[in-house]
C-alpha cells in the first residue's frame, strides 16, 4: 500500500539525495530535497517530516536543525526532525542535538524505507493524542 | 384383707400416675392432651429418618468414588435419629426456647453423618441446608422459621466476611481439631470391604472432605459462604483445566502467541513456538519491548514508534482498534544484521474485558525460512540474470571463442582426471605443476568469462594441489591420497558448472543448440560454391553423389530459424506495451533450418505477422479478463521441418478476424468471397479492418505483401481463425500436399 507524507530531505550529497528520493517516492511519499537547508527554510511548509545529514560543509549541523525549527514556528507547523547518519555513537545523541530520532543507518535504502514507515506511525500517534 | 390389698395398692398406681403426670406436666403440659401430640412427634421421627436415610443415600450416590448406599443408608438414619432425639429432647424440656443453636448442632450432625457417608463435595454440599429446613417446614416447626432467619444472617455474615478477605474458611480449618488421618482409619474401619481407590485419595478429595467433616465447614454448610467457596474452587478447576487446554493447544500452533498486560509484561499462556522464536525458556513476566525489540538502542525509530503506541493502546477504546492495529509494525526483524536473523509476521490482537483493553495479544509467525528462502532465489535470479547477459555478450560478440573454450575446458578436465589416476598415487614435482596449470588455465578462463562459480571451483582444486607442491618439491615425489578425494570432487563439481553453462548458452542463444555446432563462413564463398554445384548438376554431372553435394551445400547455405524469429523477442513486448496490451513471445524450433532462399524474406514476413497478431488479434487484458482469458496474449512461431522444407506456423490466442468485417470490406472492394474462407481476404491487396492507420497496422498492404514474398521462395501462406479463440498462419513448400501437412489448427488455449 502507497504511503502518504511530505518530507524534507536534507543532505550535501546530490547522489543521495537523489536515491532517497527514489526510494522514498517509490514508497509513495512526496519527497522534497535540498543541499541548502537554511536558504530553504520555505521548503519546510507542509512537511511531515525532515531527514537531516548533520554534517554538511559549510554548516554547523545544530545551526542548521535550529533554523528549521525556528521556520517550523513561523509556519505553525511541527514536523519530526530525524538525523541521519551512519555513526551509531551520534545517533545514540539525537536528543542532545534536539532531534526527534535518529535515521541509523544511512545508505541502507531499505532500511530507511521502514524507518520511515515507523515515524509516520509516531505522526500519526501524535496527531492521535492531540485530537483526544 | 384382699379388698384392704386392693385398697392399698389402688393409691400407691395413683401415687404413681399422679407423679409420672406431675413429671410429664412440668416437661411437657401437652401430654396431658391424651397422648396425641406425642404420637404425632413419633410420626414425624420416623419422617425425619426417612429423609436422613434418603439424603445420606442421595450424597452418597453423588459420589462416584466412595460408594457404599448401605453403610451410607445406616449412617443417615443413625444421623436423623440423634436429630429426632435432640428435637424431642428440646421439646420435652421447653416449646418455648427457639433451637437456633441446637437447630445448627442438629445440621452439623445431619452434614457429619452425610459427608462422611458420602465424601461429599462441593457442589453436592449448597443443598445440605435446604433439606432439613424443608423437613422442618413440613412438620410445622414454629422454630424452623426462626432457623431460616438465622441462616440468612449466617450466610450475609460469611458473605461479607468472605468478601472482605478475611478467609474465615481457612482460619477454622487451621484450629480443626480432627485429624484426616484418624477419619481415614474410621472409614477405613466402618466401610470394611469398600476399597479405596486404587490411585489413593487425592489432596483435593481430603480437602473436600475435610471441609465437609469440620465444624468450620459445617459453619459454612450453614451460610451460603460455603456454596461460594465450593463454586470458587469449582471455577478454579475449570480454570485450570482451560488454561491446560489452552496450553496444548498453544503448543500445537506453529505462531508464537502471547498475551500482555497493562505494564507490558506477558501474563496467562503462551504458546510453545513463542519460547522458540523468542529464545527465552518462559516467557512470563517478560517486557514485550524486550521480546520484540531485543537490543534495540533508543533512537530506533520502529522502537521509539512502537513505545509510543504502547503509551497509548490500552487508553484507547476497544471499538478504535483497527485504528491502532494501522500504527503497529506487521514485520519484525529480531536480531537484525546479525547471522541470527528472525524475521516475524506480527498481529496484535485486543483482549477486551467490561468494555476496554485489559490486554494485548501478539501473534508471531517466524517466516525466517520463508523470507531466506526468498532471498536466496532472488540472489539466484540476480546471478542467472548476470550470467544470461554475460552470455548474450558473448553471443554478440562471437559466440565460436566460447564453444572452444568449453570444448577446451572440458578437454583439460579430462586430461587432469586422467594424471591424477583412478586411486590415489605417488607424482613428482612436474607431474604436480601439470595438473596445477590445468586447474590454473580452466580458471583464468573462467575469469575471462565472468563464471564466477567455475573460476571458485577451479581455485580450490589450485589451493589443493598447492598442499602437494611443497612436499613434491621437497621429496622428489608425494601421494596424492591426503587430497585425492577432494580433487575428484573438484573435477566432478567442475564438470557440473560446465555442463550448467552449456545448457544457459544455448537457452540464451536465438538458434538453440545448433549454436554449438557453428562455424563462420563467408556468406558469399558458400552462395558462390551453391551456385557452382547447381551448375554443375544442370550441366555436366547429374549423379547421385553430385545431388548429396548440393544438398549439402544447401544446408551450408542455410539459416536457423532461430535467427530469424529471435530477432522479435524483444520487439514484441514493446509493441504490445505501444497497443496498451501485454503479450509473451514463444518460439520453437529456434535449430530447424531455413533454406537460404526463404532464410532472406522470413524475418520481415515474421515481422509483419507478428505486428498484425498484435494489432488485430491480441485484445486488451481487460478485455481478455472479461472473457475469462489470461490477460497476457500469446504470439508463438513453431518452426517444424519437412521433406520438402520447414513448415512455419505463426499463432495467437486472440480474438481472432473479423469475418463480418472483412466481408464487409470485401464488398465495398468488389471482391468475391468463399463462405466459410472470409478469412482468407486479409490476403488481399488493400485490405485492411483497422479503423485508423499506425506504424503497426491500418494500411492493408502488409498481409498481400507477406503472401507474395513467400510465393516468391517457392512457399504458400495459409491462415485460420476462430473468433474469440485466435488466428493461425502457416508458411509451408508449395510441393507440401494438404495430406501431409493438415490445414492449421489454433493449438493455443484461450
Amino acid at each position: 500500500m502507497a504511503e502518504t507524507g511530505r518530507i524534507l530531505v536534507i543532505d550535501d550529497s546530490i547522489t543521495l539525495l537523489s536515491k532517497v528520493k527514489e526510494r522514498l517516492a517509490k514508497d509513495g511519499y512526496e519527497i522534497l530535497t535540498t543541499t541548502n537547508a537554511v536558504a530553504n527554510t520555505a521548503l519546510l511548509k507542509g512537511c511531515d517530516l525532515v531527514i537531516i545529514d548533520f554534517h554538511m560543509p559549510g554548516y554547523d549541523g545544530a545551526q542548521v536543525l535550529q533554523a528549521l525549527k525556528k521556520a517550523a514556528v513561523q509556519m505553525g507547523i511541527e514536523p519530526l526532525m530525524y538525523l541521519h547518519t551512519t555513526d551509531q555513537a551520534e545517533a545514540a545523541g539525537y536528543k542532545k542535538h534536539g532531534f526527534d530520532g535518529a535515521f541509523a543507518m544511512k545508505g541502507n535504502f531499505d532500511a530507511l524505507s521502514k524507518q520511515v514507515q515507523a515515524a509516520f506511525r509516531m505522526i500519526k500517534l501524535r496527531k492521535m493524542q492531540k485530537g483526544g | 384383707m384382699t379388698d384392704q390389698k386392693t385398697a392399698a395398692a389402688a393409691p400407691a398406681d395413683n401415687e404413681q400416675s399422679a407423679l409420672d403426670r406431675f413429671v410429664l406436666r412440668r416437661l411437657h403440659p401437652d401430654f396431658l392432651n391424651g397422648g396425641t401430640d406425642l404420637y404425632r412427634r413419633a410420626k414425624t421421627s420416623v419422617l425425619f429418618m426417612v429423609l436422613g436415610a434418603a439424603f445420606a443415600y442421595f450424597f452418597t450416590f453423588l459420589n462416584v468414588e466412595f460408594k457404599n448406599y448401605g453403610a451410607a443408608a445406616i449412617e443417615g438414619a443413625l444421623a436423623t435419629l440423634a436429630v429426632v432425639l435432640i428435637w424431642q429432647f428440646k421439646h420435652f424440656r421447653s416449646l418455648v426456647v427457639v433451637g437456633n443453636i441446637e437447630a445448627a448442632i442438629t445440621t452439623a450432625a445431619l452434614i457429619t453423618a452425610a459427608s462422611i457417608a458420602g465424601g461429599i463435595d462441593g457442589a453436592a454440599l449448597r443443598l445440605i441446608p435446604v433439606i432439613p429446613i424443608m423437613a422442618l417446614l413440613l412438620a410445622g416447626m414454629r422454630w424452623a422459621w426462626a432457623w431460616l432467619g438465622f441462616n440468612s444472617l449466617c450466610v450475609i455474615a460469611l458473605y461479607l466476611v468472605d468478601k472482605h478477605g478475611t478467609h474465615l474458611p481457612e482460619s477454622f480449618r487451621a484450629t480443626e481439631p480432627m485429624h484426616y488421618e484418624n477419619v481415614a482409619a474410621w472409614w477405613r474401619a466402618w466401610h470394611g470391604l469398600t476399597p479405596l481407590p486404587a490411585e489413593g485419595f487425592k489432596p483435593e478429595k481430603w480437602r473436600e472432605l475435610k471441609m465437609s467433616d469440620s465444624i468450620g465447614g459445617m459453619a459454612m454448610a450453614l451460610g451460603m459462604a460455603s456454596i461460594f467457596e465450593a463454586l470458587k474452587d469449582q471455577a478454579l478447576r475449570m480454570v485450570e483445566q482451560k488454561n491446560q487446554e489452552l496450553a496444548q493447544l498453544f503448543d500445537n500452533m506453529r505462531q508464537a502467541i502471547f498475551a500482555f498486560n497493562r505494564e507490558f509484561r506477558v501474563v496467562g499462556q503462551h504458546s510453545g513456538q513463542a519460547k522458540t522464536v523468542f529464545r527465552k525458556p518462559q516467557l512470563e513476566g517478560e517486557h514485550v519491548l524486550d521480546l520484540l525489540f531485543p537490543n534495540a538502542p533508543d533512537y530506533d525509530p520502529e522502537f521509539m514508534a512502537f513505545k509510543a503506541w504502547l503509551d497509548v493502546v490500552f487508553a484507547s477504546a476497544p471499538e478504535a482498534w483497527n485504528e491502532m492495529a494501522e500504527m503497529v509494525p506487521g514485520e519484525r526483524v529480531l536480531n537484525e544484521f546479525t547471522d541470527d536473523e528472525v524475521f516475524l509476521t506480527v498481529e496484535f490482537r485486543p483482549i477486551v474485558q467490561r468494555g476496554r483493553i485489559d490486554r494485548v495479544m501478539v501473534l508471531a509467525t517466524d517466516d525466517t525460512e520463508k523470507v531466506k528462502l526468498a532471498r536466496e532465489a532472488a540472489e539466484r535470479e540476480a546471478e542467472f540474470s548476470k550470467e544470461m547477459a554475460a552470455m548474450k555478450k558473448l553471443l554478440a560478440g562471437g559466440t565460436q571463442l566460447f564453444v572452444s573454450f568449453m570444448e577446451s575446458a572440458t578437454d583439460r578436465l579430462s586430461a587432469f582426471e586422467g594424471d591424477i589416476g583412478p586411486a590415489p598415487r605417488m607424482v613428482n614435482a612436474s607431474e604436480v605443476e601439470v595438473l596445477f596449470q590445468h586447474a590454473h588455465t580452466v580458471k583464468g578462463e573462467a575469469k575471462a568469462f565472468e563464471l564466477a562459480d567455475l573460476e571458485e571451483v577451479c581455485h580450490e582444486l589450485e589451493e589443493r594441489l598447492t598442499d602437494l607442491r611443497e612436499p613434491a618439491a621437497m621429496h622428489g615425489s608425494t601421494s596424492t591420497e591426503p587430497v585425492f578425494q577432494e580433487l575428484v570432487e573438484g573435477i566432478a563439481n567442475a564438470r557440473h558448472h560446465i555442463a550448467a553453462v552449456r545448457d544457459r548458452f544455448i537457452e540464451a542463444s536465438p538458434i538453440g543448440a545448433l549454436v554449438l555446432e557453428q562455424v563462420t563462413v563467408n556468406r558469399t564463398d558458400v552462395a558462390s560454391l551453391e551456385g557452382e554445384i547447381r551448375a554443375l548438376i544442370a550441366n555436366e554431372v547429374d549423379s547421385p553423389r553430385a545431388r548429396r553435394i548440393a544438398k549439402l551445400a544447401d544446408r551450408l547455405a542455410s539459416r536457423p530459424f532461430g535467427e530469424a524469429a529471435g530477432r522479435l523477442q524483444d520487439g514484441v513486448p514493446a509493441w504490445a506495451a505501444s497497443l496498451d496490451k501485454r503479450a509473451n513471445f514463444v518460439v520453437d524450433g529456434k535449430e530447424v533450418l531455413v533454406p537460404p532462399q526463404l532464410a532472406r524474406v522470413l524475418p520481415g514476413c515474421l515481422t509483419h505477422m507478428v505486428r498484425n497478431c498484435l494489432a488485430h488479434g491480441i485484445e486488451t487484458p481487460e478485455v481478455r479478463e472479461n472473457m475469462g482469458k489470461d490477460p497476457v496474449g500469446t504470439i508463438k512461431l513453431t518452426c517444424i521441418p519437412g521433406s520438402a522444407g520447414p513448415n512455419i506456423l505463426i499463432e495467437d490466442d486472440g480474438a481472432g478476424l473479423n469475418t463480418d468485417r472483412l466481408r464487409e470490406k470485401a464488398i465495398q472492394m468488389g471482391l468475391k468471397c468463399v463462405p466459410g474462407r472470409e478469412w482468407e481476404l486479409i490476403f488481399a491487396s488493400g485490405m485492411s479492418t483497422a479503423d485508423k492507420v499506425d506504424d503497426i497496422s491500418g494500411r492493408g498492404v502488409g498481409m498481400a505483401a507477406v503472401k507474395s514474398d513467400v510465393e516468391s521462395v517457392g512457399y504458400e501462406l495459409d491462415v485460420h481463425s476462430i473468433p474469440g479463440k485466435g488466428t493461425i498462419f502457416l508458411i509451408r513448400h508449395t510441393s507440401a500436399t494438404k495430406r501431409t501437412i493438415p490445414p492449421p489448427s489454433l493449438s493455443m488455449g484461450g
